[in-house]
């Protein structure tokens, strides 16, 4: 990997709901980091503080939502204290995010053309030349006649086509990183397929980082060069793509791989995690994944494990790593190919 | 198959103690007591006429002054508060428990049913409230029995709409159907399954639907069409006052201000009420 | 094209409930007691000079033949003579109309001046101080019986500080709107008060959508987002909410032209009943009716235009 300056490093991120009844501890220590032309995927179940995080990264969480400690370090400056003038600077020009689903993260009753208009809010171009630059990102994204398509409105688009749209609107200042929080959950089969491949391309063409966020372990092999597995609100694991499926070592990312159908196991029982997603209001002290992982025991409960590196790049939040150790992947690498990234 | 109900003890949820739903109480509550006990809040009779006390301001002796014809306006203002809860609460009930009755009926069982259900509402829709109640004054006649029958007539079409609306929506859930895949009886399926369910916007509307048939009660009295002379109704005694506002200020002010409480009352209840259900759906 | 269509629709949809409302108020009307031949020639008038009315006014044919000519009478725009004006009933509709209306106007244009942007500021600035006060308010003063408001003011206004006329419509422009101040103020007043809570819960709603995160995540400045984004669609559910209070606005007329001494067709219901004069009463009636009915129409063609969802 490249030995230059990360693009994006968070630093130990908390973000708490705090409410009469509760705190919710969404997320609980965060920390990565992503380099220029990276692809960092980002899984966990539903819950587990993956949106939030991203959220956070352009301070966009929602009340009664905060970020209680940490860093986001873009370029050297702190996301988490820079001023409002500066984080608009960095929102939609140097950051931008797509959410999962673009019904909802649309403006039902504004045309597309002028929702595309306010994302050149960093740009000096003319109505005209905003305009030119719109019907040229949405030919980009693979939206046909966008000429008829710009003055429509979200309704009259199809799924695929509402999300290519909100890439679309993502990219108009050319950002940097950005940050895909499940975008292609709310679609269907076929349709994620396509998505997938238009952000891949679209990150050649354009030369940027992705964070993507999703539950779909497919799609992580796809498109990550670097993948976070994320539970209870922190990262148990996180490594190079191929050393993930190759090599997994936390509990929860073994047993993640395990519920994947696979064709191999025809005719035998679907393997599900036992046990219940955790309560991130009221988290049991020690690891957060022991109540429902094999290999736990005592000591598991009693203090929660540290992230370690426990090989170049590779790192992992266990007590037990001897039990993990020989975990078997999804898939067999010969040695040698293993530092090929 | 006998069911058995178990009562946990819970704590009260948060939201019903909300003070401003205890003050909501309190003022009803405070209403009823006088509405029950007026002669505990003033010596005085209401129809007992004195004309050597006419127009007197407000003092110890008579807290909201005199009217024209010598009589304490505070003691009118107690004796009414009878007559306009009366108007309030029963001009709501009456349409709260048909309008539910049809409006779960047509709801539930649909066709021909709820097509003529639908148009009646559409007709009651088209005409302003106030002019409704007005043109059946107008057939009936005066008098306070007459504003009832209006009210009743008028007031159901509103519940009707509401829990139709509800019901559609409930009748499609899931635990309905497991319901009548039971073999539960339709009648019981409505009482025990639906009803509970789409109730609770009912009652909200019923908190500002007492307010309003106080209100209307109160304009006909104005008006001259509802509550006939001498009976102290806080609406007649505002219109008795309307002549005199210039230099008799009291005998309009103090009723409408006490009418406005009662009011405050109501709404407080109601939108604790609501607040309540919403956060428990959620 | 697709606006065309809802337009026809709507008005299509329309037609058969005012037929349906004709017959109610038909039945309505004949359900009042006496003769209405007698009550138009008085106590003193001969029998044979009732009988002879009764013929002319077709009080002896069946009830449909009666109906059927009632109807005739709606739809060429004959509405009978007033018992006690003695005139074209039409005519005095035609004289009054434009007052209530005028008045229903003001009284829309306050309300939405007054509630739009209280409502709005408490959405935005929820639960501080401000937020509460409003909120306050608007719970008073919804209880408040409009009567009782429009004579407060009157006391105020008109005998304590004497800016403005205590009613009746005067004769020039100027003194018409004069004289509407205060009437549309108390309307204002009672409108404002419901339209502030369902403004607020909207602007709560609209902050925390998803398409106003989405907005801001483009780097536009957060008065931009609020202008383009809340405002915007805080202001296509308003026009609906306004709607539904505009039959309420008509139905108020009849309380405020009493108090107000306006001359439009609030009083002239009220009048009209206490002088058993049902020919005017039946007119009013169905025609209180009718504009309900357009400006429901009117209103969701307005609607159909702010709210593309509608059209397409």
């Amino acid at each position: 990997m490249s030995m230059e300056e990360p693009l994006l490093e968070v630093k130990d991120l908390r973000v708490q709901f705090v409410t009469k009844r509760e705190t919710v501890k969404a997320v609980d220590g965060v920390s990565f980091f992503i380099g220029r032309h990276e692809t960092l995927g980002i899984v966990g179940e539903s819950g587990c503080g993956k949106s939030q995080t991203c959220r956070a990264i352009l301070r966009l969480i929602k009340k009664p939502g905060k970020i209680v400690g940490g860093q986001i370090l873009y370029q050297g400056n702190d996301i988490v204290t820079m001023p409002e003038t500066e984080l608009r600077n960095i929102r939609g020009k140097e950051i931008s995010i797509i959410f999962q689903e673009p019904m909802t993260s649309l403006n039902p009753v504004i045309s597309i053309r002028k929702q595309m208009r306010e994302a050149f809010c960093h740009t000096s171009m003319t109505e005209a030349e905003k305009y030119q630059a719109s019907l040229k990102m949405l030919r980009l994204v693979g939206i046909p006649s966008p000429e008829e398509r710009i003055n429509g409105y979200v309704h009259q688009f199809s799924g695929g086509m509402r999300q290519r749209a909100m890439i679309a609107i993502a990219l108009c200042s050319r950002p940097k990183l950005l940050i895909a929080d499940e975008p292609t959950t709310a679609l269907d089969v076929t349709i994620q397929d396509q998505v997938i491949k238009l952000l891949g391309n679209l990150k050649q063409e354009l030369g940027m980082s992705i964070i993507l966020v999703t539950h779909d372990l497919g799609v992580v092999a796809e498109m990550c060069d670097k993948v976070a597995v994320m539970y209870a609100g922190m990262i148990v694991e996180m490594t190079d793509v191929v050393t993930l499926f190759a090599h997994p070592r936390h509990p929860y990312t073994y047993a993640l791989m395990g519920s994947v159908p696979d064709q191999r196991k025809v005719g035998s029982d679907l393997e599900v995690i036992q046990g219940n997603p955790p309560n991130l209001a009221d988290l049991p002290a020690g690891c957060p994944f022991a109540p429902r992982c094999r290999y736990a025991d005592g000591a598991c409960s009693q203090s929660r494990p540290e992230l370690k590196e426990i090989s170049q790049g590779h790192l992992v939040r266990c007590h037990h790593l001897d039990r993990t150790a020989s975990f078997a992947g999804i898939i067999t690498v010969p040695e040698e190919a293993s530092d090929a990234t | 198959m006998r069911e058995r109900i178990y009562m946990k003890h819970r704590p009260l949820p948060p939201a019903l103690v909300a003070p401003s739903m205890i003050v909501g109480i309190l003022i009803i509550a405070f209403a009823f007591f006088v509405a029950f006990f007026p002669q505990l809040f003033t010596r005085f009779d209401p129809l007992a006429v004195n004309t050597k006390a006419r127009m007197l301001s407000p003092s110890a002796e008579h807290p909201f002054g005199t009217d024209n014809y010598g009589r304490d306006v505070f003691s009118r203002v107690v004796y009414g508060t009878a007559i306009d809860l009366k108007i309030g609460i029963f001009g709501m009930l009456i349409p709260l428990i048909t309008g539910t009755i049809i409006g779960l009926v047509a709801g539930y069982y649909g066709g021909v049913l709820d097509s003529i259900l639908m148009r009646i509402i559409d007709i009651f829709m088209a005409f302003p409230f106030t002019i409704l109640v007005i043109a059946i004054m107008t057939i009936l006649g005066p008098g306070i029995q007459n504003v009832f029958i209006a009210l009743w007539f008028v007031g159901w079409v509103d519940y009707a709409k509401l829990v139709r609306g509800d019901t559609l929506t409930v009748k499609n859930s899931e635990y309905i159907q497991a319901a009548k895949v039971a073999g539960f009886s339709d009648k019981r399926i409505l009482l025990r399954h639906i009803m509970p369910n789409v109730i609770s916007s009912s009652i909200v509307f019923a908190t500002s639907d007492v307010v309003l048939c106080m209100l209307t009660g109160a304009s006909m009295s104005f008006l001259g069409l509802g509550v006939q002379l001498p009976t102290p109704e806080w609406g007649a005694i505002m219109n008795e006052g309307r002549a005199y506002i210039s230099y008799g200020w009291w005998i309009t002010f103090f009723p409408g201000l006490v009418m406005a409480i009662t009011g405050i009352g109501f709404s407080l209840v109601g939108d604790s009420f609501a607040d309540l259900i919403r956060t428990k759906r959620v | 094209m697709n606006q065309l269509n809802y337009i026809i629709k709507r008005i299509l949809q329309i037609i058969p409930v005012l037929f349906l409302t004709t017959i109610l108020i038909f039945v309505m009307i004949h359900l009042i007691p006496g003769d209405p031949a007698r009550l138009m020639l008085g106590e003193k008038a001969t029998e044979s000079a009732v009988a002879a009315l009764r013929e002319k006014l077709g009080l002896n044919r069946s009830l449909t033949a009666q109906y059927f000519q009632y109807l005739k009478g709606l739809l060429t725009f004959d509405l009978g003579t007033s018992l006690t004006y003695q005139r074209p009933v039409a005519q005095m509709l035609k004289e009054r109309i434009p007052v209530t209306l005028s008045l229903t106007l003001m009284s829309t244009i306050l309300s939405l001046l007054i509630s739009f942007p209280l409502g709005y500021l408490a959405g935005i600035h929820k639960d501080k101080p401000g937020d509460h006060v409003v909120r306050g308010s608007a719970l008073v003063a919804i209880a408040m019986p409009s009567f009782w408001v429009a004579l407060l003011l009157m006391l105020l206004f008109s005998v304590k500080l004497r800016w403005l006329p205590a009613g009746g419509w005067g004769t020039t422009v100027w003194d018409h709107i004069r004289g509407l101040i205060l009437p549309s103020l108390t309307q204002a007043i009672a409108t404002s008060a419901i339209l502030i809570r369902n403004i607020r819960n909207s602007v709560v709603e609209i902050s925390v959508m998803d398409y106003v995160d989405f907005a801001r995540s483009k780097g536009i400045s957060e008065k931009e987002v609020r202008d383009h984004h809340i405002l915007r669609n805080t202001l296509i559910s308003t026009v609906t909410l306004l709607s539904m209070r505009v039959a309420y606005m008509l139905g108020g007329s009849v309380i405020l032209e009493t108090i107000y001494a306006l001359p439009g067709i609030g009083k002239l219901m009220v009048d009209s009943i206490f002088g058993r004069d049902y020919v005017v009463v039946q007119a009013l009636v169905f025609l209180f009716a009718f504009l309900v009915l357009v400006i429901n129409l009117l209103t969701d063609i307005l609607y159909s235009i702010l709210d593309p969802r509608v059209r397409f």
